[in-house]
């Protein structure tokens, strides 16, 4: 490894550090799984990397080369809009299947929301750590040093933060997505019908609602670093994206129901008859249609002694505690 | 449809100047008739006098959906608006295990005894 590698490395290193250590909490108790995924994060680089070599190697030297043609028939915006949703998209899905392997092989990492939302972020900090990597490399071989300085700065502060951001989302709704028997059965004690057909619909809903939001955004940052605009506007509007989708990300990770934590397996250790507690959640039901915030809290609370790991019964209290808290800001 | 019996009657309490009225509730209160017999309750209450403290006896009751139990709470707030007291007598089990978790104990006394409701009222 050469002295330059060793140095964008060890650039690379810092906004990888600074940013865990704002969205992460230090005593998590999963740190040793946190840093594989990081590293498996490390390689989602690749899947594009290879594209891009497969591509030059093997279609792109025949005749059946569609990407020259499609460049050739664009505008140099438009090429970019194509060629950097693709990657975009690519990226997200990369580090969505990263999430998903790891949670389905260790389940009992993720039982908060926020959990699941943090290893989203932990297998983006990996791929913008190997990407920075990349990027600094290759900048520093081309402009040198000293034209490294503006692009370290802003990849570390705006393109690492937004990297995390869009995972952060698509892991959130993921959680949602399989915690998804607890929220369809607070849908049905809030007085909505729901059907087993739901529960699949309702999995399915999240997974792909945070995926296409996270895939996006990412499109739209990517394209808007790209695309060439008067007086730079487009750095204007990727900063004000990224602060906003910051400010979103915060609010996610913050609500009380981000945070609760679902109690994982079927069996629930009640000390309430099935019968009793199902007239408790439909009173819960109807209280919180009618807005009785604390008096469902208070409920939720006695029932939650009785009943501990009901999941139900906690989305609900902390729904109805971020509603108070709304409600004590306004 | 789910039965439900019900009797309203006065009691007199010797050194107890405020009348007391007694609902006896028999049967169950369920989706199908809770809403139907909750007007009873209140049109009773309504007629009531100020300060006229009310004893809900629920021995016989075996069912309480969550409707009625939110119409408990809502005579609650109706006899505490003409000053008076609403006591529940000799809940059945679950009954009264749904009724503590709701929190209903923490407003309106629950006793063993009529005699003991009397004394609360």
């Amino acid at each position: 490894m050469d002295f330059k590698t060793l140095i964008c490395i060890v650039l690379a290193c810092l906004p990888a550090i600074i940013w865990s250590y704002v969205f992460l909490n230090r005593r998590d108790k999963n740190f040793k799984t946190y840093l594989w995924i990081f590293l498996g994060g490390t390689l989602t680089v690749f899947p594009i990397l290879g594209y891009q070599l497969l591509y030059s190697k093997t279609i792109g030297q025949t005749s059946y080369d569609f990407v020259g043609p499609l460049r050739q028939s664009l505008s140099p915006n438009m090429w970019y809009v194509v060629l950097y949703s693709f990657v975009g998209i690519t990226e997200e899905f990369i580090k969505f299947l990263i999430v998903k392997i790891t949670d389905k092989r260790n389940p009992e990492i993720i039982t908060t929301l926020a959990d699941s939302l943090k290893l989203g972020i932990l297998a983006a900090l990996g791929f913008a750590f190997s990407e920075n990597i990349i990027y600094f490399v290759r900048i520093w071989s081309r402009h040198g040093f000293d034209g490294l300085v503006g692009p370290f700065i802003f990849r570390s502060i705006f393109t690492v933060c937004a990297h995390l951001i869009f995972s952060g989302i698509f892991a959130y709704y993921y959680g949602i997505s399989k915690f998804a028997r607890d929220f369809i059965d607070f849908e049905k004690w809030k007085g909505e019908k729901v059907t087993i057909v739901d529960y699949y619909k309702f999995r399915r809903k999240y997974v792909y609602k945070g995926l296409f939001l996270s895939m996006i955004l990412h499109a739209i940052f990517n394209t808007m670093l790209s695309i060439k605009m008067p007086n730079n506007i487009n750095i204007l509007l990727v900063i004000i994206q990224v602060a906003a989708m910051f400010m979103f990300l915060q609010y996610l990770l913050n609500q009380k129901t981000g945070n609760l934590n679902f109690q994982m397996g079927e069996k629930y250790n009640s000390t309430m008859s099935e019968e009793n507690e199902e007239i408790v959640l439909e009173l819960i039901g109807q209280w919180y249609n009618e807005k009785k915030y604390k008096e469902v809290v208070g409920v939720c609370e006695r029932l939650l002694k009785k009943d501990p790991d009901n999941n139900v019964v906690k989305i609900f209290m902390n729904k109805c505690k971020d509603e108070l808290e709304k409600e004590e800001e306004s | 449809m789910a039965e439900i019996k019900y009797t309203f009657s006065e009691l007199i309490v010797t050194g107890k100047p405020k009348p007391i009225k007694l609902i006896v509730l028999e049967g169950m209160l369920d989706e199908s008739n809770a809403d139907e017999f909750a007007p009873k309750i209140y049109e009773f209450i309504e007629s009531m006098d100020n300060e006229t403290s009310v004893i809900l006896d629920l021995e016989k009751l075996t069912y309480m959906n969550s409707k009625s139990i939110g119409y408990i709470a809502d005579y609650y707030n109706k006899v505490s608006a003409k000053n008076g007291k609403i006591v529940i007598a000799k809940p059945a089990r679950n009954v009264k295990e749904t009724l503590s978790v709701v929190g209903l104990d923490q407003m309106i006394p629950f006793t063993q005894t009529l005699e003991e409701a009397k004394l609360q009222a």
